[in-house]
């Protein structure tokens, strides 16, 4: 038994191990997202249109925003991108995408640190001269958010994507990735069961099969009792 | 706890429940870390349950929505419908939208729970599944609809344990008590990690693997022990609740008659005990069956829909049915005309789906993965037949042929709605269909292990064991990482 216990050990530890360095090693960028699917071009920005997607809940501070862009077979143009306070309109951040991006591609604008709380709109200008559009999906993807053109209903949603500069490692996200798992659970369910899952996942488990597999090597003496139990 | 409870419990071999904790401990983690309605079709059979609990009652009117407005505002609060299959979408991560949707649905009206009803993906399903998951929902219908979808799902796994202790009856059968095979055989069926992922999702198939895991360790144990009244009327019971649980049961019914049949036979002199025991065994699997028969009468809606709607509207063409098996295992040869896409289904559905492809399938493991797992896989199967082969004198054949009838019907049935489903332009097979045998898998692991003798059995045991916890973290890991990073 004690080369199977060694083995198992070996086996679930190398496993641990091997997770860690690769989640130390992982980097994400990404905040938050307003969860569209981008299923079309959804908005065409004629020179100087404007579109605007609002209100948009804030998952968590950025300061990229990703954009789903089409040209049109042509040269990107440059676009502006505000952030606004989504009930006052107060500037938050700001940034451009300059022109010569490709068509049906996903660009990123830097806007500066936009804090991780609130909601916000989002509008993206046309500052070229040729047209572009932003992909995204049917109004009804956001339900609580839209998009208009011009001040107008677009009647639908775009495809954004929040990320930070600041790349962090899966191991350092995981806080927050089970903060975000706890969500939409139930109200008694909180971060800290994650917590006690992880632990029971990573030590709890592995040590109940390691006993499960020392309990078989015992299996011949086994008290008369368990002889008479059921198979 | 009475002391019949306790006795009971004391008579549950210590092996079977450290393993049951932990696989128990795995579900939990499923449960909670697949976010509500990333599993295929969940959010259906949650509408299903929504609808028996509050009302209109089954499924299916095409007059009324697929699903309640609550629903409707959950998947939407919790932005479920973008996310289903699409890598780039994720579910709402702000805690702010998740309190206004609490705050929300603490105020929601009760008409707003029972205007679903209408025709969904599982409508069509037999009821008995729903039933059982309508009491977690009724006992949490104090809380917000996602503690019930959890409570629903916490439910499913206690069905995953009766499937692991089913195994480990079955392998009890099949190896006599040989606690470490017994261990290795429940172990595959309860840490594979798609089983645990499916099992501890809100749907029907938990409870079928368990149905069918129960009726065929009962299956085994009579053809092996010979025929007592009280097994012969759980098996044709539990075959009768497969059904109404799920209508792919029906392809339980070879192995089960045949067991039955192999049984009667045994005692034919006896004919007033062959009549008595025919007679309640066949009551057992009618009653269940009967009723639900009536109610969807009644009802105006099939009785087993997905036997009846497995034929497809096109007929069978036999000749093309045979190069559809023939290119669903092996390479397409010159003159066949192509049934499948691009890669060997055999590869993509039985391998990647069955060891595990998480979320609407859209999470995978490592290709490199996968191909390993294949050899695996094939290793395995081969080993098992080669002893099957190596042992033939000793084998039991009534138990083999048990096993191979359940293997042979359920497959042929999945085939067959496959080719009729493919040829009109849809996609139907799934890796998770063939687990309502997944017990027989468990099985042929344990069998490719009676190779290897004394302690070095253990060490492999113990290398099967330890593989399948790293391959549940693993797609844990993956899963973490798909929809909350």
């Amino acid at each position: 038994m004690r080369k199977a216990a060694f083995s198992f050990g070996a086996i679930a530890l190398a496993g641990v191990v091997a997770l860690l360095i690769v989640a130390a090693t992982s980097s994400r960028t990404l905040s938050f997202t307003l969860g569209v699917a981008s299923v079309a071009p959804v908005a065409e920005l004629r020179p100087g249109a404007e579109v605007c997607q609002r209100p948009i809940p804030v998952g968590g501070a950025f300061d990229e925003v990703e954009l789903h862009v089409g040209t049109f077979g042509r040269a990107g143009q440059p676009l502006e991108l505000t952030v606004r306070d989504a009930d006052g309109g107060a500037e938050l951040g700001s940034g451009e995408l300059p022109a010569g991006y490709a068509d049906n591609s996903r660009p990123l604008v830097t806007v500066g640190e936009v804090p991780g709380d609130g909601s916000i709109a989002v509008c993206v200008r046309n500052a070229g001269s040729r047209r572009v559009a932003l992909y995204g999906g049917p109004d009804a993807a956001a339900r609580s958010s839209s998009a208009e053109l011009d001040g107008r209903p677009a009647r639908a949603d775009l495809d954004l994507v929040f990320r930070t500069a600041d790349e962090r490692s899966a191991l350092a996200l995981l806080p927050d990735m089970l903060a975000r798992a706890s969500l939409f659970r139930g109200g008694w369910i909180g971060p800290w069961l994650y917590w006690l899952l992880l632990a029971a996942a990573v030590v709890g488990v592995p040590l109940l099969l390691w006993r499960a597999l020392a309990l078989t090597a015992d299996g011949k003496r086994q008290s008369p009792r368990e002889e008479d139990a059921p198979r | 706890m009475s002391g019949r409870a306790r006795s009971a419990l004391r008579a549950v071999p210590r092996p079977l429940a450290v393993l049951l904790g932990a696989v128990l401990l795995l579900g939990l983690c499923w449960a909670l870390l697949t976010p509500p309605f990333q599993a295929p079709d969940e959010q259906s059979h949650f509408g299903y349950v929504q609808s028996l609990v509050e009302g209109p009652g089954l499924p299916g009117d095409p007059e009324r929505p697929a699903f309640s407005t609550e629903q409707l505002r959950a998947h939407d609060a919790s932005n479920s419908d973008q996310t289903a299959a699409n890598l780039l979408a994720k579910p709402e991560w702000s805690r702010d939208v998740w309190e206004a949707w609490q705050r929300q649905d603490a105020r929601i009206p009760a008409g707003d729970k029972s205007d679903g009803g209408g025709v969904n993906p599982a409508a069509g399903n037999p009821p008995l599944s729903y039933l059982v998951d309508a009491v977690p929902y009724a006992a949490f219908s104090g809380g917000d609809f996602f503690s019930r979808v959890t409570a629903t799902r916490i439910v499913s796994v206690l069905w995953l344990l009766l499937t692991v202790a089913g195994a480990w009856l079955l392998a009890g059968e099949v190896f006599g008590r040989d606690r470490l095979l017994q261990l290795v055989t429940a172990a595959v069926v309860g840490l594979l990690p798609m089983v645990s992922f499916i099992s501890a999702q809100v749907g029907p198939d938990t409870l079928m693997y368990a149905l069918w895991t129960v009726a065929l360790w009962l299956a085994v144990r009579i053809v092996r022990r010979g025929l007592e009244p009280l097994p012969a009327v759980a098996l044709l019971g539990v075959t009768g609740l497969a059904i109404v649980t799920k209508a792919t049961s029906y392809a339980l019914l070879p192995a089960v008659l045949f067991a039955l049949g192999v049984g009667l036979w045994r005692i034919r002199d006896q004919r007033p005990r062959v009549l008595r025991i025919a007679l309640s065994a066949l009551v057992a699997l009618a009653v269940p069956v009967v009723v639900w028969a009536a109610v969807a009468r009644l009802s105006d809606r099939a009785v087993a829909a997905q036997v009846s709607g497995s034929s497809g509207p096109g007929g069978t063409n036999y000749r093309e049915l045979l190069s559809y098996i023939w290119q669903f295992y092996l390479p397409k040869l010159p003159f066949m005309e192509p049934h499948h896409g691009a890669g060997l289904p055999a590869y993509h559905i039985w391998v990647q789906q069955g060891w595990g492809a998480f979320g609407w399938l859209e999470v995978r493991l490592p290709d490199w993965l996968y191909r390993l797992l294949a050899l695996v896989t094939v290793a395995v199967a081969a080993a098992a037949v080669a002893r099957l082969v190596a042992i033939r004198r000793r084998l039991h054949l009534p138990t083999l042929a048990v096993l191979a009838l359940a293997l042979a019907a359920l497959f042929a049935g999945l085939h067959w709605t496959d080719y009729h489903q493919t040829a009109g332009g849809l996609a139907f097979m799934q890796g998770r269909y063939a687990f309502p045998t997944i017990a027989i898998v468990g099985l042929t692991a344990a069998q490719a292990l009676t190779w290897i003798r004394g302690g070095a059995r253990q060490v492999a045991a113990s290398g099967v064991l330890g593989g399948l916890f790293v391959l549940q973290l693993l797609s844990f890991a993956l899963v973490l990482s798909r929809f909350y990073a």
